[in-house]
């Protein structure tokens, strides 16, 4: 049949051939009858003959929509997603043709699974003979954990012979608009196994898919998880992270670090060596939201930096948002960092752990009652005091120090039905730990909240949610004359209502959120009766952070993916407080104070707000290529007020209000994604513009802590960031890795009319964070099925400093002239980790499951400056000195287990 | 075991460029009044405590009534009002001009001279050190109560000045000649050298020496530890308590400085220099601005000209208050005045 229809096309070509017949339109008698009766009809009424099989049109049927439709138009629609098409020989002959290739593409990948030993559903709905009376069907369906049946949130749906993808809602489900007949699906989702879906599907339905988690090692093939997700993701900018995979990579001491694996993505820096924040494309440590459950997390960082606070074994999923950030998040410019905890199984119990040289470990969970309620429950202590006394400098004498930490969640979840589903969750987290004489630090992140997930129907799924985080942090400090408590509280109760609607090539989010957020900025306490301590209470703030937004994913054919979103925020400052008025037209001083306005307790003191749009497209050039692109703004109303680098456990956060404007990013980006050699290898290049409005930067010996006129001490101008992040991936193979390079700048200028409220001059400088050079190179060599060799390299250019540059005596007193802000740069950063990991049995059913890690860390021996500080050098005068927490080659071990 | 450790960082800096410094300032009390000039010097250069003087400069000391002095040059880039010469009165302001032997002019901005409060008590405490330098780092940390000036900002600096008495030998100095070791007094010594013996001809004016130690860091007043104006127990500087410092006693001036909110804040930003030196979150130290600018130029010049009212008080402390016996002081055999800030001037307050 087909040479016959190929013989025919090639006998008569197709070129200026009249169209009458396809310009006939339908009849309304024709509403509700097959195609092959249309065709009848015609045959019948016109000189015209149509080549066919009867098999190709079943199930094809005239409805409401086509009536009154050219010929042609209801041919092309019907036609539209299938293997069919048509083709007008001459004035009386139409031939509709079969095109196979699709057919032979679908067979060729389920062969090629089959090969791969990757799993294959088979199903079937409805049948050929007995179909749906439209062409095209819907198929509802849910995906789910094959252990503990959790739904699985984001796993990509990729249609492959109509080219389309989707990704599931909050609940697992999904939803596809698709021709009846034969279909390939094929469903990836991060650190679970790919599932294949050999679909024949001629009616509407659903389905219940199960995915089942990644075992260690399959193949002496590894397939990595993120292999051919760049291109067919949706949003740019977005990387979802494997916890496998953090956990192969080397790590200092052993300790498996979630923020340090941040660290290393194309643009995201960090201030230095054991600094847990990290800086997304120029931004600030403050400019990241870090979500634990969906409630912000303020200090992300355990033991002064040195690790996170997040313990890996108690991580379900990990999405990292640099770029195209969905509406659903805001509050922060440059990045989110979403982290969604482990729900215990409820099949059976299960544990993991592991124990390092410095920490130990644990994560147990299980079923209350079997597939109803389960609970999970996970904490991490450290036995650090030995390797902190080990630090000896000139500058800093720790051999008294102490450094303590713990970190602990709780999750408890119920499903009253296959619909409903309720989730309390608990995190704590806290660090004690003195370095020097009588001071001691304390700082603790407490979280806790209440998820409610209700799916109403097969479209419309929610979360609603409450809970209240708080972070807190002392500094105690028992000197007889001079010692003092202080102690500082933000306190944040937070409620959610997040819904998800699908329908048909839709994928719409809207929800509201709001956030109370209750400032203590300072409480000082004398420590005892002799100390010369003032008590002072600094006046708490109170604020509301309110915000609405909408969103929605539409697949656009073939080829385009389009989600657009708008967020409008609204932050109101409210009273009791205390504004301190300032003579206009001079600079902010103390001495500049007129008076102070008072505002009583709930009264509006200042209020902004803003609409942030949101955008991202893709645009699929091919099946292995695309180019995408994405543009958001951002308001932030929180500030990290702070004149150190790197996250310190004084830093204060100041909400804005009347004399600090929300920072507001604007931030463009667009690349072009591409697989190559059949998936093999993946790269991608991405430029980015960013422009932050108000960003704060402080004066020159600015005294943040207890300032209570801080507005005199702090400045507010504009950022700009800019760059090019490319990326070169090998993800099949005994080999696999990824290199990095990214070309970035991060400047800001602070400007006005008076001398001292600008930086330098006025003149445009380097934020902190600008590193124009970064290269990240990872890999993974499997030696055998379960020992494999891991390393990584990363170099950046050396961040900006502000240093002496000579020195000279006033009042008897030697002082140093300092340059221009961040005028010259610290020596450049490389490092080089490896890693030899030793897996245990990959069988599937086993009850204990160990891996040894060995690692060797800063394997050349760098001393990579952690810090650059200034101190006498003898002669009464400054000398810049760098320190380096690390200076010789560090080897680990450590033991992880699971069960 | 994580082999942390400090080098001197690397950080590519343009050549050094000499630049003007001055160093200045006059209160409410009678002169005289000294200006130095001088460069500022590279970092980690071996004699950073060698200034280059701005020598045979023209330096004069104005205020907003027509008042002026031309200062005279009484030492290398040491400039100097005469005892009875002009004075600070509170409610002016002053200013200093400079045209160096090169004719480059130099002024600074006009600072007001405020009200000025008063020291009310001075406060001692032994510490003891942490075994480290001299004497094992003991000594005594010195606060100071002060009151402010009631309706007017407390912008204050408390500046310390201890002065203690020293005892050198330098008729112990010898030399040698051939094998043999002879004595070699300094003339100053009040002995001469007589056929390899000591003998005492005049009296010593090199033996007793008074020696300044002035504050490390300057003390400012903050509103935040302040109540009705008045300050208590504010940390104003630290006296090592060895034998050299205790050869006799210590006396302790703190002075109280009334100060205009741009003077506050480059003694604020020194502070937060010298802070930084021993803060383990040190915060990046920026440039230091001070009222000094060039006339026709935009050459960058260094320091302060600083006007203040002042009030002061003193107290003495003993070698009984150091909780431990003294050992008698060691034996130098330099004039007592070779060290810095050192005069064999008996001050009137030393009984």
């Amino acid at each position: 049949m087909k040479r016959l229809l190929v013989f025919l096309f090639v006998l008569s070509g197709f070129s200026a051939l009249p169209q009458s017949i396809l310009d006939i339109t339908v009849t309304p008698d024709q509403e509700g009858k097959s195609l092959i009766s249309l065709i009848e009809v015609v045959e019948k009424n016109h000189d015209v003959r149509f080549y066919f099989l009867n098999e190709w049109l079943d199930g094809i049927f005239i409805d409401k929509d086509n009536i009154g439709q050219p010929l042609g138009s209801v041919l092309s629609n019907k036609f539209l997603g299938t293997d069919l098409n048509y083709i007008q020989m001459n004035a009386h002959s139409i031939v509709l043709v079969k095109d196979p290739t699709l057919a032979i593409q679908r067979i060729n990948s389920i062969n090629s699974a089959l090969q791969e030993r990757k799993k294959i559903s088979k199903i079937e709905i409805g049948t050929a003979e007995i179909s749906n009376r439209n062409a095209s069907v819907k198929l509802k369906g849910q995906i789910l954990d094959s252990k503990n049946s959790e739904p699985l949130v984001g796993v990509s749906v990729f249609t492959s012979d109509l080219q389309v993808s989707m990704s599931t809602g909050a609940n697992g489900e999904f939803e596809l608009t698709i021709p009846n007949g034969k279909h390939l699906i094929i469903l990836n989702y991060i650190n679970y196994e790919e599932l294949l879906v050999d679909l024949e599907i001629y009616r509407d339905g659903e389905i219940k898919l199960l995915m089942d988690e990644t075992p260690r090692i399959l193949e002496e093939i590894v397939i990595m998880d993120k292999s051919a997700r760049e291109v067919t993701t949706s949003r740019i900018g977005q990387t979802q992270f494997s916890i496998k995979d953090i956990k192969r990579q080397p790590a200092m001491l052993g300790e498996v670090d979630l923020i340090k694996q941040i660290q290393v993505q194309p643009g995201v820096t960090t201030a230095g060596e054991a600094a847990s924040g990290f800086n997304v494309r120029g931004g600030g440590v403050d400019q990241n939201l870090i979500l634990y459950d969906g409630l912000p997390v303020f200090n992300s960082s355990h033991a002064f930096g040195f690790f996170s606070a997040f313990n890996a074994e108690a991580i379900r999923d990990v999405n990292f948002y640099r770029g195209g950030i969905p509406a659903e998040y805001g509050g922060r410019v440059s990045s989110v960092l979403d982290i969604t905890s482990r729900e215990g199984n409820y099949e059976k119990w299960t544990g993991s752990g592991g124990i390092g040289i410095i920490s130990t470990n644990l994560f147990i969970g299980g079923p209350i009652k079997k597939g109803k309620t389960s609970i999970a429950a996970s904490v991490r202590t450290t036995y650090s005091d030995w390797l902190i006394n080990t630090i000896q400098t000139n500058y800093i004498d720790l051999t008294n120090s102490s450094v303590s930490f713990y970190d602990g969640a709780l999750k408890l979840a119920h499903k009253f039905t296959d619909r409903t589903k309720l989730t309390v969750s608990g995190y704590a987290s806290s660090d004690w730990f003195r370095l020097q004489g009588d001071s001691t630090y304390q700082w603790r992140n407490l979280l806790g909240s209440v998820r409610l997930d209700h799916v109403f129907s097969s479209r419309l799924s929610s979360a609603f949610t409450v809970g209240t985080g708080s972070y807190t942090y002392e500094v105690n400090d028992r000197n007889s004359r001079t010692g003092f408590s202080l102690y500082y509280k933000i306190l944040y109760p937070t409620v959610k209502a997040d819904f998800n609607y699908q329908y048909g090539i839709h994928t719409a989010s809207f929800g509201l959120q709001s956030t109370y957020y209750d400032f203590n900025p300072g409480t000082l306490e004398p420590s005892s009766e002799q100390s010369n301590v003032i008590p002072y209470q600094m006046d708490k703030q109170k604020s509301y952070e309110s915000a609405m937004y909408v969103g929605d994913g539409i697949s656009l054919g073939k080829k385009y993916y389009v989600e657009a979103g708008l967020r409008f925020s609204v932050f109101t400052v409210k009273g009791p407080a205390t504004v301190n008025v300032y003579e206009p037209g001079v600079p902010k001083t103390t001495g500049s104070q007129v008076g102070v306005q008072e505002f009583k307790s709930n009264e509006k003191v200042k209020s902004y707000s803003g609409l942030e749009p949101r955008l991202s497209l893709r645009y699929n050039l091919n099946s292995n290529s695309s180019v995408k692109a994405g543009y958001n703004r951002i308001y932030q109303y929180l500030h990290l007020v702070s004149n150190t680098t790197a996250i310190t456990p004084v830093d204060v956060w100041q909400p804005s209000n009347t004399y600090f404007k929300p920072q507001v990013a604007n931030q463009v980006s667009i690349g072009y994604f591409k697989n190559l050699k059949d998936k093999m290898y993946e790269a991608f290049v991405e430029v980015y513009f960013k422009k932050i409005d108000n960003v704060l930067d402080f004066k020159d010996g600015a005294d943040l802590i207890l300032n209570d006129h801080i507005e005199t001490d702090l400045l507010q101008g504009l950022g700009k960031a800019y760059g090019i992040e490319t990326s070169l991936s090998k993800n099949l193979g005994r080999l696999t890795g990824s290199i990095n390079y990214t070309y970035s700048r991060s400047q800001r200028i602070i400007n006005s009319e008076f001398p001292e409220e600008q930086i330098n001059n006025g003149s445009v400088y380097s934020s902190n964070f600008d590193q124009p050079h970064i290269v990240n190179l990872t890999w993974k060599y499997n030696i055998t099925r379960r020992y494999y060799f891991t390393g990584n390299w990363t170099y950046h250019t050396g961040r900006p400093v502000t240093t002496p540059l000579s020195g000279y005596l006033v009042d008897y007193m030697t002082v140093a002239s300092f340059s221009e802000r961040n005028q010259y740069r610290i020596p450049d950063y490389h490092r080089l980790d490896i890693a030899l990991i030793l897996e245990g049995s990959h069988k599937r059913k086993k009850f204990w499951d160990g891996t040894w890690a060995l690692s060797l860390y800063n394997v050349y021996a760098r001393r990579n400056p952690y810090t650059v500080f200034f101190e006498d050098d003898g002669t009464g005068f400054l000398r810049p000195y760098q320190l380096s927490i690390i200076g010789t080659v560090l080897p680990s071990i450590s033991y992880s287990f699971k069960f | 075991m994580l082999g942390a450790c400090v080098d001197p960082a690397n950080i590519d800096v343009p050549p050094f460029e000499y630049q003007l410094v001055v160093d200045g300032f006059i209160t409410t009390e009678p002169g005289p009044y000294t200006v130095k000039i001088y460069r500022s010097r590279p970092l980690g250069s071996a004699d950073l405590d060698r200034l280059v003087p701005e020598k045979f400069a023209k330096v004069w000391i104005k205020d907003d009534a027509g008042n002026e002095e031309l200062l005279t040059e009484v030492d290398n880039g040491v400039y100097q009002t005469s005892p009875d010469g002009i004075q600070g009165v509170t409610g002016r302001s002053y200013h200093v001009e400079i045209t160096t032997n090169k004719g480059k002019r130099f002024e600074s901005e006009p600072d007001l001279i405020k009200p000025v409060g008063e020291v009310t008590a001075i406060n001692y405490e032994f510490v003891p050190g942490d075994g480290t330098g001299i004497n094992g780092g003991d000594g005594f940390r010195i606060f100071a109560d002060a009151i402010g000036v009631p309706d007017v900002e407390d912008l204050v600096r408390l500046r310390m000045v201890a002065t203690y008495k020293i005892e050198t030998f330098p008729e112990r100095r010898t030399k040698r000649i051939g094998e043999n070791v002879v004595p070699d007094p300094f003339p100053c010594s009040g002995y001469i050298n007589q056929d390899n013996r000591l003998v005492k001809v005049d009296e010593c004016t090199c033996c007793y020496c008074w020696v300044n130690l002035f504050d490390e860091k300057p003390s400012i007043t903050d509103e935040k530890f302040t109540t009705n104006d008045i300050f208590r127990d504010q940390e104003v500087g630290f006296i090592s308590a060895n034998r050299r410092t205790f050869y006799d006693k210590v006396n302790v001036e703190i002075q109280e400085l009334s100060l205009t909110p741009s003077t506050f804040q480059f003694w604020k930003l020194v502070k937060a220099q010298k802070d930084g030196m021993s803060n383990i979150f040190q915060p990046p130290s920026g440039k230091l601005k001070g009222n000094l600018k060039a006339i026709g130029s935009d050459e960058e010049v260094l320091g302060i000209f600083w006007a203040a009212g002042i009030n002061r008080k003193s107290i003495f402390i003993y070698p009984n208050d150091v909780p431990y016996i003294m050992q008698r002081i060691d034996t130098v055999s330099v004039p007592c005045q070779y060290g810095q800030n050192s005069t064999n001037q008996q001050p009137s307050f030393w009984q």
